[in-house]
């Protein structure tokens, strides 16, 4: 799920402390700004399509438009069509392919998995097992 | 039993969903342009299954296809259930396709459904057997569906691509509504239990995966223990193969699931695709078990009260619910997850309040219930 381009509407005032730790500001910045990075996409319109705007809610009923009729190559009778099964993403959120394929289980990219053997991995998933801090 | 109002929707795209929740609505569905443009247009073997199979769970539903299947109109009849049914899933996917829809429609029928389904039982593309039975049923215990009744028997295994497994099935109907859950606590995993099965090779190949797939856990969980389930004779269905399901059980009795299955070994038809999945798919039993372990990590990690391959069921067991509030929580939406919030605005009219959750990483959606009754249980 990408953002789609929507700037950030929250924008939480910095607290300053003044003083001897002058630069405590800078503590947490990354976890901030990755808070308000993630509040970006609106989900609601991610899923619903905005509001007013038209064209995203038609999108994902399937108004597809073929622009290959207007191609110059009238003295051929017959064109292949594009295979649609190559060519298409596998998301099917867009909604660019009608004939999305109907699964419900998620392919994940063997080559995309995160390498869980590393030590730093595993710690980062710790509390999520009873093995871990339950005070979290 | 509403009626009379047709819904036109193009493309094969969740056409299961679609046949659902056309059924649960009374309306008629028009489906045009199903791959109208793809090199072999129309309806999959599959699909055509699917829709037999809907007639025989209904009374008085009607089909039509047009000449190249490209075109295809459902006027649903009442949902009857049955008892002893058996129906063939044919082997372009497996019986994790149809026992998707077969679930929610049970629920809704006159009487109890009890079906045999024949086909395929593991596979890569679709859900297997053995997470529907260990993942997909307790989900069904949050919305008030006694678990007692509901029941998975996988009485022979069938690899790809020739098939051979058997399946019960046996969902118990619901007297009136589905009741509506807050389920948004996910606990902390607790155990993790998981089938390692074989069948026509080698016992050795179950050990095998088991092996690396317990190698990745064993540092985090001691509490893991897979099961070997080997198949001889004719348990065993027509075609070898090797696979593993895992599931991790939260503190709070939610269940993730991940699996992952080898790719038929002899592959028939021609060589460009199959020489492309062959090449990405592993097929060393070691490997098949370490992934299955990374993905049950990332599913984990992810959080929410169940897996990406859940979500759709999720959503539309809320949607379905009697007229309350449910709050639930998912890890990241999946694509499947999304189209189904969108199918069930334009079938129900049930819109979600999705929010992020900052703090965890995770998703809530809150919806209030389209209070669905069971109908055809009223009219007998």
């Amino acid at each position: 799920i990408e953002a789609n381009g929507k700037k950030p509407r929250r924008k939480k005032g910095v607290e300053v402390e003044l003083g001897d730790g002058a630069a405590n500001w800078k503590e947490g910045l990354m976890s901030r700004a990755m808070a308000i990075a993630k509040n970006k996409v609106n989900l609601m319109h991610l899923v619903y399509g905005r509001p007013g705007a038209k064209a995203s809610q038609s999108s994902f009923k399937g108004s597809q438009v073929d622009g290959d009729s207007d191609e110059s190559d009238e003295e051929e009778l017959f064109r292949i069509r594009r295979d649609s099964q190559k060519g298409a993403s596998s998301t099917g959120i867009d909604g660019n392919d009608l004939d999305t394929e109907d699964c419900s289980k998620l392919y994940l990219d063997p080559s995309g998995l995160s390498d869980w053997k590393d030590d730093e991995k595993i710690e980062s998933i710790r509390d999520r097992f009873v093995t871990g801090d339950w005070e979290k | 039993m509403g009626g009379g109002d047709v819904l036109r929707v193009r493309g094969s795209q969740q056409l299961r969903l679609r046949l659902v929740l056309a059924t649960l609505s009374g309306s008629t569905l028009r489906v045009d342009d199903i791959r109208a443009r793809d090199a072999a247009p129309g309806l999959r073997d599959h699909e055509a299954s699917l829709l037999r199979l809907l007639e025989k769970i209904s009374h008085g539903s009607s089909v039509e296809i047009n000449e190249t299947g490209t075109k295809l109109k459902y006027k649903p009849g009442i949902l009857v259930g049955g008892r002893n049914l058996v129906h063939d899933c044919g082997c372009s996917r497996s019986i994790g396709y149809f026992l998707e829809p077969l679930l929610i429609l049970g629920l809704f029928g006159k009487t109890s459904l009890t079906i045999s389904l024949k086909g395929i039982t593991n596979d890569v593309t679709d859900p297997s057997v053995d997470a529907f039975r260990s993942t997909t049923l307790p989900m069904l215990k949050q919305f008030g569906v006694p678990t007692e009744d509901l029941e998975l028997k996988i009485i022979t295994r069938g690899a790809p691509p020739l098939g051979g497994g058997e399946v019960r099935l046996k969902v118990p109907m619901v007297p009136t509504s589905l009741s509506a859950a807050t389920w948004t606590d996910e606990g902390m995993v607790k155990r993790i239990r998981g089938v390692a099965y074989s069948t026509r090779v080698s016992p050795q190949m179950a050990n095998r995966m088991i092996d690396s797939a317990r190698g990745i856990f064993n540092r985090l969980l001691p509490d893991v223990y897979i099961f070997t389930d080997h198949y001889t004779g004719h348990e065993s269905g027509k075609s070898p193969g090797y696979g593993i399901s895992l599931v991790a059980e939260t503190t709070t009795g939610c269940m993730l699931s991940s699996e992952k299955a080898a790719t038929p070994l002899h592959q028939e038809g021609d060589g460009a695709v199959d020489a492309d999945t062959d090449a990405r798919e592993p097929q060393l039993p070691e490997d098949i078990g370490l992934q299955a372990a990374l993905v049950l990590l990332e599913e984990i990690k992810q959080g929410g009260v169940v897996d990406s391959t859940h979500q759709a069921l999720l959503f539309m067991l809320c949607a379905l619910s009697a007229e309350d509030v449910s709050k639930v929580r998912v890890g990241k939406l999946s694509p499947y997850g999304i189209q189904t919030l969108r199918l069930i605005k334009e079938f129900l009219g049930v819109q979600f309040n999705i929010k992020p959750d900052p703090a965890s990483g995770t998703v809530i959606l809150t919806c209030v219930g389209s209070g669905y009754k069971n109908f055809s249980r009223k009219v007998s």
